[in-house]
């Protein structure tokens, strides 16, 4: 007996950027956005009789398209991981030496890109994604002085002279 | 475009918690905002450590130099000078501030503004350590140590139980000797001369601990980087041995014998 074989394609999602770009990508790869796949199962766009091109797109006013281009290669990369514990990633000792080497090459990005990375993984609610953001900003600042932070990521010192007095005594300690 | 200061606070409280200790307080001096997120931010140091050499230094015959100094989660050393800085930091973040492990050898010995803040921090753990077996008497006697102890009551929190020596016996040293009800307690005794341990033991307990029962805490030598063995010798009397001399001779000497035991108290 020979029976017919269904081809079935990945289904796939639409989301549209703030700078409206669409972008077009497999449901099991955004499954890795918390406000994403909320958003599908409340909208009951899991429904496989409608066409992707029938599909209306998810918008995503807070993400431009360059940086849902980050986000959606990231999640493409992280498909097969598999399913965040949060009860065990809290449990977890705090480290910043476990980055994947995909994610430190991937990351290796400037400032700005980076922080506009964190703001998406935040808002799209990418744990994963969010926590190897927080980290490498973290191995950025590891081992400055304030001084050397305020150089680093372009910060302006804000404090009265008084108030950096006070803050001086109580960091003479962390110096060398 | 997106920048460090720009973020939602509870990002850069993420990214605070991903840093060690001191690069978390560094942060505080970064600017206002990150000041502000830095007086709430809860703070962990996971193991805080005072140590007064002097007593070694005397006994020794040692030159003494520095004799208090401390370190914080086993790396960050700080001398006298820095420790009056650090006591004035945590004087600001004491609030949010948990201390998982607070050790200090010879307490008493302290100046009283370090020994009010052994009394102020909340700990989950008090390790208290003697040098010489007479140091333990004149502590358990000494109001200080009481208050001490009376005053961490409510902040000292059980840790596991997987290197205690569980004998009822000693759990009752609690109620013979402090009469608090103390969670947690070590007090690490020398014992490279058996006599001051079992001395102690019958002193205040009535019982006699034999060798078996004597644990060695790899823990505490970890961070001074010491090459050790503990060898049991035909007699039974367990000897402590390190090969690496440095320019510390004085430390490891002080080291050498210290064969801990563990008391825990509840």
């Amino acid at each position: 007996f020979l029976f017919p074989i269904k081809m079935t394609s990945p289904r796939m999602i639409k989301l549209t950027s703030n700078d409206d770009k669409t972008f077009e990508v497999e449901r099991d790869v955004i499954k890795q956005s918390v406000t994403v796949n909320t958003l599908i199962t409340d909208l009951n766009m899991d429904d496989e009789d409608v066409s992707v091109e029938n599909q209306m797109a998810i918008p995503l006013p807070n993400v431009d398209a360059a940086t849902l281009e980050m986000v959606i290669t990231w999640c493409k990369q992280h498909r097969e991981d598999p399913p965040r514990n949060e009860e065990e990633e809290e449990k977890k000792e705090k480290r910043t030496d476990d980055i994947p080497e995909w994610d430190k090459t991937f990351l290796d990005v400037e400032q700005s890109v980076l922080f506009a990375l964190i703001l998406a993984a935040n808002y799209m609610d990418i744990k994963g994604l969010l926590d190897n953001c927080c980290k490498t900003v973290a191995n950025m600042i590891k081992g400055k002085t304030p001084d050397e932070i305020r150089k680093h990521f372009n910060i302006k010192n804000d404090f009265t002279p008084e108030e950096e007095e006070q803050i001086r005594k109580e960091n003479a300690w962390c110096e060398d | 475009q997106a920048s460090l200061v720009s973020l939602p606070t509870e990002i850069i409280v993420m990214i605070y918690s991903n840093l060690p200790f001191i690069d978390q307080f560094r942060m505080r001096g970064v600017n206002r905002r990150m000041n502000e997120i830095g007086s709430t931010f809860k703070y962990t140091i996971d193991d805080l450590f005072f140590t007064n050499y002097s007593s070694t230094c005397r006994r020794l015959r040692t030159p003494l130099f520095e004799p208090f100094r401390m370190a914080i989660d086993g790396s960050r050393h700080l001398n006298e000078k820095k420790m009056e800085s650090f006591l004035l930091a945590m004087k600001r973040i004491s609030q949010n501030t948990v201390v998982r492990k607070l050790r200090i050898l010879d307490p008493i010995s302290f100046p009283s503004e370090v020994r009010n803040f052994f009394c102020e921090t909340v700990a989950d753990e008090l390790v208290l350590e003697v040098i010489e077996g007479a140091h333990f008497e004149r502590w358990v006697k000494s109001s200080f140590l009481m208050s001490l102890v009376e005053r961490k009551e409510r902040a000292i929190i059980p840790r596991g139980k997987e290197r205690s020596i569980e004998k009822e016996d000693i759990l009752n040293l609690h109620d013979k000797m402090l009469n608090r009800s103390i969670s947690l307690l070590y007090i690490d005794v020398p014992v490279n001369d058996v006599r001051i341990l079992n001395q102690l033991l019958s002193d205040f307990m009535g019982v006699q601990l034999s060798m078996q029962e004597i644990y060695f805490f790899h823990h505490r030598w970890r961070h001074y980087n010491f090459s050790l063995q503990l060898i049991s010798n035909e007699d039974g009397k367990m000897v402590l041995y390190t090969e690496c001399l440095t320019e510390k001779s004085f430390s490891i000497l002080h080291f050498n014998g210290l064969l801990g035991v563990e008391f825990h108290l509840r």
